[in-house]
């Protein structure tokens, strides 16, 4: 159950020419970016296909392939038609991304806005919920690698971790933002072929009625609606993906690059193409009591189904859709939290007179130390960093009403805004303490709106709209 | 001086077959005891030698009747869900179909469905307004 299916040879061939391909296409597409707009915006001019396939893939990522899985195997029906339901992140995202982009034509990071719309305080606090939740993202993304390909293959976690780590580092700093959506174009589309063709072969194989049959015999809590910590699990999800997008600078990075009048379609688009995709791979998980397969922990039951269903041959490909969408992501963030650390960090409180010339090159040096601390990380392999992703969402949850109320109304005020983030994160960590990690996030959002309403009405401020576009 | 070192070769190898049969027989399914809130959790056991090859559960004691059985070849630890409330018991079984170790037992009592729907009710509740903002929030620049 435990065995290797793809030979450490294949695997290291595969990975050397992934390797090769990638970083070329990012030095081909980076030739000419001579501004900071051309690398950290990719020209502010992505098209409408660019842009749904970037957000897709970013989205498409170590959480779809490895914990969809996981949750449907916890929580059933529920946790796989909750996860799926992530995608309203990208959906409610659509109309926010074309305000954005009216409100701010000219601007870089979501910590410009917060900066702008609410003051130091409030950037101070958001800074930091941003920079954990980036970084406990990152550290994920590069252990998943390492854990995926010595799982499916012979190699050892510390040279499928340094791997790809090493080559989305190089292609990103090569071509930057227009190098990473170009790569998510051609992942996007291996991932939709492998993740449909994988779920064809599982249930032409094993049969939807043997499937059901086995988990009602078996597994019966999982197949119940009135399940309590999967109906507790639900929304919490939804407002996990809510607050991971919408707070983050991969996704505000992405609303400033498209074009005019491009990101509430692309958004939209992308979010209905995901819906489907958890529901693909965590049905997978709901095989294992038909295949006898029962992982040694259950992060691991994705893998494990597909090397199992697919046998040495489809290993390989399971193996390329992996890696497509570990990379997908990887490159993503980087480039995102590469823009936060030189916009927010290094321009904003280091070097406040640095010109662009001298950003351009602080964000090529700031990808490539995020890549190597992002490694060390890694080394230790921590195994509680699957833990640390859900418990970020406490910290990412409490910026939604912040920043949608930001985005809509002039009464909210930075005090305000830096108390609810501060108050939400603490009630959401306290909601992971004491109950679970499946209430987390539905408890900072809800404690974080709470604190908003009572500043909206004790407040009024009158926001000067023009301060967003200066 | 060489018969002091082949003594004390021969104590050290004794010692550590010794060592290595307490192992063995020192197979410990863990946790004994644990309860769940959510019907999944994980079970361990040290790798003892002997070649462990199904966990069974069931929900008597004394395993009169045996409800699941488990393939653990090469598996020194098994995540195990979908469990409904009451108590389980399992055990390791070696290749011989001989019970191995020590069993354990699971208690699993789900949260309250009251509990949970009000968490529901709530979640629904933000759902709205955030959906209310973005759809019918103010649009204006200045």
């Amino acid at each position: 159950m435990t065995e290797v299916t793809l030979s450490s040879q294949w695997a290291l061939l595969i990975v050397v020419l992934f390797g090769i391909a990638w970083i070329a296409f990012g030095w081909w597409l980076g030739r000419n970016n001579r501004t900071i707009d051309d690398f950290m915006l990719a020209g502010r001019n992505v098209g409408f296909a660019f842009a749904s396939a970037t957000a897709m893939a970013t989205w498409i990522t170590s959480n779809t392939t490895l914990v969809a899985p996981q949750l449907t195997y916890q929580f059933g029906v529920w946790g796989m038609i909750g996860y799926s339901l992530a995608a309203l992140g990208l959906i409610l995202f659509a109309p926010m991304a074309k305000r954005i982009k009216a409100l701010m034509p000219h601007g870089y990071t979501c910590g410009d806005f917060i900066r702008k719309r609410f003051g130091f305080i409030a950037w101070l606090i958001f800074l930091v919920i941003s920079l954990c939740y980036a970084l406990g993202w990152l550290v994920s993304l590069g252990m998943a690698g390492g854990i995926l390909l010595s799982a499916l293959s012979g190699l050892n976690y510390f040279f499928g971790m340094s791997a790809i780590l090493f080559i989305c580092v190089c292609y990103t700093l090569l071509g930057g933002l227009k190098a990473v959506i170009a790569t998510d174009f051609v992942q996007t589309i291996i991932i939709l072929i492998g993740v449909v063709l994988i779920a064809y072969i599982g249930i032409s194989e094993i049969g939807l009625e043997t499937i059901y049959d086995n988990v009602e015999e078996k597994s019966p809590q999982l197949l119940n609606l009135l399940f309590p910590a999967a109906i507790m699990f639900l929304f919490n999800n939804i407002f996990f993906g809510i607050g991971e997008i919408f707070h983050s600078n991969v996704w505000w990075s992405r609303a400033f690059a498209f074009k005019e009048n491009i990101g509430k379609k692309a958004f939209l688009m992308s979010g209905l193409l995901w819906l489907p995709i958890p529901i693909v791979t965590g049905f997978a998980a709901l095989a294992a009591f038909s295949l006898d397969v029962f992982p040694p922990s259950a992060d691991m039951i994705g893998p494990l189904i597909a090397a199992k269903i697919l046998g040495k041959v489809g290993a390989v490909f399971v193996f390329i859709v992996v890696f497509s969408a570990l990379a997908s992501s990887l490159d993503s963030l980087l480039a995102a939290t590469s823009d936060l650390l030189t916009k927010d960090i290094y321009k904003g409180l280091i070097n406040k007179s640095a010109d662009n010339a001298h950003l351009f090159k602080v964000s090529k040096i700031s990808i490539v130390a995020l890549g190597f601390f992002t490694w060390l990380l890694c080394i230790p392999k921590v195994a509680t960093l699957g833990a640390l992703l859900n418990f970020t969402g406490a910290f990412v949850a409490s910026t939604i009403f912040p920043i949608v109320f930001g985005l809509y109304y002039r009464r909210l005020d930075g005090v305000t805004a830096a108390f609810a983030m501060a108050l939400g994160t603490l009630s959401g960590l306290l909601g992971f303490g004491f109950i679970g990690f499946y209430v987390a996030a539905l408890f900072s959002c809800a404690i974080s709106l709470l604190v908003c309403l009572i500043g909206l009405m004790i407040k009024n401020q009158k926001f000067d709209w023009q301060t967003l576009s200066e | 001086m060489q018969l002091f070192f082949s003594r004390i070769c021969t104590k050290i190898v004794i010692l550590s077959l010794l060592l290595g049969i307490s192992a063995a027989t020192a197979l410990e399914l863990r946790p004994k005891q644990q309860s769940s809130s959510e019907g999944y959790y994980t079970l361990r056991w040290e790798d003892s030698g002997k070649e462990i090859t199904t966990l069974e559960m069931s929900p008597s004691s004394d395993f009169g009747t045996i409800e699941t059985q488990y393939n653990v070849v090469g598996m020194s630890q098994i995540s195990v869900t979908g469990y409904t409330n009451g108590q389980y018991y399992f055990r390791l079984v070696d290749s011989n179909g001989v019970a191995v170790g020590n069993p354990a037992s699971v208690t699993v009592e789900h949260r309250s469905l009251e509990q949970a729907l009000q968490l529901f009710g709530v979640g629904c509740l933000l759902f709205l307004i955030l959906v209310s903002i973005l759809l019918f929030g103010p649009r204006q620049k200045n």
